[in-house]
């Protein structure tokens, strides 16, 4: 109970006035970055980093923090009402989440997506107070060799996620891996598939798929396709919440989420959108009407929203805990602790008790004051399904390059969300699922990286991977699963001859 | 139709993938070089598109799809493309502008008036947004 | 509906033709501007070829506030991150020398050209304006391991060959290159594992998969002052000025001559007009004097040293060819060259 005095401890300072307006800015801007397609938090934070020189460090980590993990309540807003993700951990709502707001359910999804970013989020901060020091010291326990056997597994299971046809969604994810390869590859030190152009050697930025994809794809299809243009039924008050059926459903989703978020957090690279992913297969696994997915299951909003914003505050341990930032944003916020002369690690909790916990009650606090500021705005932001597409869209495009040049300040980028747009566009109108394509470019340099690295590890012995204690368990059970699958299919197959023949 | 097409420029594009994997050593199973895994997805992705397409040579019952408006299509990607290259050229304010007019019209919003007003002031809008409020740097 | 779509593709096409007109006036007018006012007249953007938050990142923020004070007008600071720098300085090479485009650079412009995807062989397409900092390297192992110091790596080594691996944040980085270098030296064989970074590296090595690493001091000094890890030895020519870092023994000291160093600088392209340098290195070391800069530099623990275009000049030749000898020696460049047939 030693951790609730030192909380406590933390909350009398982060109830400071100038911490609680840290926090309140931070959470703001935050929740503007989530909402615009495009900017990430690790540029605006990165802008911001010279004006915080003068404030106090608290107060300033405050506010970084809370624009770090505001941004994922926001991100699902322009996922459901326009089917274009503000950030790539925002995509898989848009799978569930448009449909949602095409019916008219628009309201009851951000609802459902800012209620389970509440309390998965404050889960994961519970989380990070309880656990932070043992966690770490599990995380490190994964290697290369690991590290490899769960993208491997990973690959394949997530594959099965979204659409019906077993191969489109195959062919998808292998292109994505294709296209991950593109650029300078850090294991052997070359430029691979870029014809000599500079900027390929950057490789495809996760986000700029996403945006063009979903995004130019979407403002595509909706503008050249003559469907009458839909009416919206108009919104009665009712509809901007649950209703009780949906409450319950997304009861689960959200504490699986949270937990499913909180894990994959503590793994390197971009663990938000990764775990998205994990809780939408999950849910898609547990829910009893899966074919729902797809065309509207508020299962599918609840679980991968509440699973970004728990891995967020999982990404924070290795970086608290241990001064290793294992993705982007927490390498910023590592940046902003040694400005103001702090340098997170091992000792951080020990030396610097009023920071460390003042920054950990900051984000309980952070948590429901995003509450308290989305709520209100889903009302607004439902309004903005009544203006007229042909209005919308345009803006929308404007918006969706502005934000996506703020990235790399690259007009090639920008072609990119074109060229990606058209293909998201073609791929809409012949049934080919995107999701596993950002899988495959996720996944696959992760999966490349793991094999090279593990296998000079293991000195060159392929079952070396095998036999490691953790990556045989992941491999194994990745078997299994496999295996499983392939013999429901089968039995599936069997129980239809069987009807067909009697 | 539109299908076939594309898992066809998916094999096309498999296969120029994997011929310029040619450039990169393969290694072996116990020492990967820069070309193993994109030799194996790339068979792998022409593998499965020979299987699609070969499944897709059973007629398939018409679905109703609805209609694409080609021409707007076409119009809708040269507008984007302008607006890119001229992005750096004349300045994010003008180019913002001038597009967002181009693509109001594209999209049929009636009159000329509207659109302009419009386009003016969501282009304000973007540009305090983005250059004063979040000081990003835009040409 | 045919006439509509005909007025719509002349609208189409008149606004095409307009924003050509305009873009063809813009474009004229920034030709015909004399350069008579005294430069600077204009905000000077400052190129960050790494991702933000990173040490080059953080050296720009930092001048980009005191700029105004003392070069007349602010500095924009731009990330164009990818491919270890090279996007970055290949754009820098490519633009004016009119000394309005700049960029940071770090040692890493030295080897680059070395491996091959830069446009331009930087030591002969850039000029140094100043240095403003520098660091080095530090060999690190987990607190578990026995060693206490390079001598006990070695007699391992050599006990047991093939069986030491050590991490390093990149192939051809100056990590791997030190890395490399050691084993060279002491004649013990190193396994290189690449990681995408050092905190992954550091990871790692936290995880004991790997044995050893090189890495950035910096971003290791809290394990190294909590004893997590141990330090074993820097790559510079004298310990470091820091209390917990000075502590480390360099590698000369312990009788190997592997000497290796980071700096970071602002760099131009070539042929900047004489009085626009003068201007450039008169500000910038008046930044670097200033107190709010050099407090700042002290929290991020990086040390300055200051060393005028003409000096960093030749510490880039000489390192030029420092490097070029470590990585054909090392198999390094080999390695690389390897991958593609």
């Amino acid at each position: 109970m030693e951790i609730l005095n030192l909380l406590l401890q933390g909350f009398s300072i982060s109830i400071l006035p100038s911490n609680l307006a840290a926090c309140t800015i931070g959470v703001l801007i935050g929740t503007l970055v989530g909402i615009l397609p495009g900017i990430d938090t690790i540029s605006t934070i990165a802008l911001l980093l010279p004006f915080s020189y003068g404030m106090d460090s608290t107060a300033a980590l405050i506010m970084f923090s809370g624009i770090y993990y505001g941004s994922k309540y926001g991100g699902s807003t322009t996922s459901i009402l326009l089917n274009v993700p503000g950030e790539a951990a925002a995509v898989v709502t848009c799978l569930d989440g448009y449909p949602m707001a095409q019916k008219g359910r628009g309201g009851a999804a951000l609802t459902v997506a800012a209620l389970g970013s509440f309390v998965a989020g404050t889960i994961g901060v519970i989380g990070l107070t309880l656990f932070a020091p043992p966690l770490a010291q599990a995380a490190l326990a994964f290697g290369p060799p690991e590290y490899f056997s769960l993208a491997l597994v990973g690959l394949i299971i997530l594959t099965k996620l979204a659409g019906t046809s077993m191969l489109k969604s195959t062919l998808m994810a292998t292109i994505g891996v294709m296209l991950g390869t593109i650029g300078l590859d850090s294991m052997s030190g070359i430029s691979r598939f870029t014809f000599g152009i500079d900027e390929l050697n950057r490789g495809f930025d996760l986000s700029i798929l996403a945006m063009g994809i979903f995004g130019i794809g979407e403002i595509l299809t909706v503008l050249t396709e003559s469907k009458d243009q839909s009416t919206i039924p108009s919104l009665r008050f009712r509809d901007l919440y649950p209703s009780r059926e949906e409450c319950r459903r997304s009861i689960l989703p959200i504490f699986r989420g949270g937990m499913v978020g909180f894990l994959v957090g503590l793994l390197p690279g971009p663990a938000a959108t990764i775990s998205s992913f994990v809780s939408y297969a999950l849910e898609k696994r547990c829910s009893k009407n899966p074919d729902q997915f797809g065309h509207g299951a508020i299962e599918g909003v609840a679980g991968p929203e509440s699973a970004n914003n728990s891995a967020i505050s999982a990404t924070m341990i290795p970086l608290l805990t241990l001064g290793l930032p294992f993705c982007g944003g927490t390498a910023i916020l590592l940046s902003g602790f040694m400005i103001h002369g702090i340098t997170p690690g091992p000792t951080l909790i020990t030396q610097q008790p009023d920071l460390f916990w003042g920054l950990i009650a900051s984000m309980y606090i952070g948590n429901i004051l995003l509450l308290i500021i989305n709520l209100p705005l889903i009302s607004i932001f439902v309004q903005l399904l009544k203006t007229p597409l042909h209005i919308l869209m345009p803006l929308v495009a404007v918006l969706t390059l502005t934000g996506a040049y703020s990235i790399n300040n690259s007009v090639l980028d920008l072609f990119w969300i074109v060229f990606f747009g058209v293909i998201g566009f073609f791929l809409r109108q012949t049934n080919f699922e995107p999701a596993p394509l950002l899988i495959g470019i996720i996944v696959g340099p992760e999966l490349e990286r793991g094999l090279i690295q593990g296998l000079i590890i293991s000195n060159g012995s392929i079952w070396g991977l095998f036999t490691r204690p953790l990556s045989g368990t992941i491999l194994t059970l990745g078997v299994i699963f496999i295996l499983y699958n392939i013999t429901r299919s089968f039995r599936k197959f069997a129980h239809l001859g069987k009807e067909m023949n009697s | 139709m539109t299908e076939k097409i594309i898992t066809v420029l998916f094999l096309l594009g498999s296969i120029i993938y994997l011929y310029l994997t040619q450039d990169l050593t393969f290694g072996t199973l116990n020492s990967p070089k820069s070309g193993f895994l994109p030799v194996l997805a790339a068979l792998l992705a022409i593998i499965v598109t020979l299987v699609l397409i070969f499944k897709q040579r059973q007629p398939k019952k018409i679905t109703d799809q609805p209609h694409v408006d080609w021409t707007k299509f076409i119009f809708i990607i040269i507008g984007l493309v302008f607006y890119i290259t001229l992005f750096n050229i004349i300045g994010y304010f003008v180019a913002t502008f001038i597009f967002l007019f181009y693509f109001l019209k594209i999209a049929d919003t009636t009159g000329w008036l509207l659109p302009a007003l419009l386009a003016a002031t969501s282009a304000t809008i973007f540009v305090l947004i983005f250059k004063y409020y979040l000081t990003i740097p835009l040409p | 509906m045919i006439v509509q779509k005909k007025s719509f593709m002349l609208l189409a096409v008149c606004l095409l033709f307009i924003s050509i007109i305009i873009g063809g006036c813009s474009g004229m007018q920034s030709k015909t501007t004399a350069d008579i006012p005294k430069y600077p007249n204009k905000p000077i953007t400052l190129i960050v070829p790494f991702s933000a938050g990173g040490g080059a990142d953080l050296l720009a923020r930092a001048l980009e506030k005191s700029a105004p004070k003392y070069l007349g007008q602010p500095l924009l600071v731009v990330n164009k991150p990818g491919a270890t720098g090279t996007i970055g300085w290949n754009e820098l090479a490519a633009s004016n020398p009119d000394g309005y485009t700049l960029a940071i650079s770090t040692v890493e412009l030295i080897v680059q050209p070395l491996y091959g995807p830069t446009r331009y062989h930087y030591p002969t397409a850039l000029d140094p304006i100043l240095q403003i900092s520098t660091s080095s390297w530090v060999m690190i192992v987990s607190a578990d391991q026995p060693w206490q110091n390079v001598a006990d790596v070695i007699q391992y080594g050599k006990d047991h060959p093939g069986e030491l691996k050590f991490g390093h944040f990149g192939i051809g980085s100056l990590g791997h290159v030190v890395g490399e270098t050691v084993a060279h030296v002491t004649g013990i064989p190193l396994q290189q594992v690449p990681f995408r970074g050092s905190s992954e590296s550091t990871a790692a090595l936290l995880g004991n998969h790997i044995d050893i690493a090189f890495a950035n001091p910096l971003s290791v000094k809290e394990h190294i002052k909590n004893g997590t890890l141990r330090a074993l030895a820097v790559s510079s020519d004298r310990r470091l000025i820091d209390p917990v870092l000075g502590q480390i023994p360099t590698f000369k000291e312990q009788g190997l001559d592997i000497v290796s160093n980071n700096w970071f600088g602002v760099v131009a392209p070539k042929d900047l007009p004489p009085e626009v340098k003068a201007t450039l290195v008169k500000g910038f070391k008046a930044m670097m004097s200033d107190p709010e800069f050099k407090s700042n530099m002290d929290k991020f623990g990086v040390q300055i040293e200051y060393l005028d275009g003409k000096e960093l000049e030749t510490k880039w030749l000489n390192d030029t060819v420092t490097l070029t000898k470590a990585v054909e020696e090392t198999g390094i460049i080999n390695l690389i060259k390897d991958q593609k047939k």
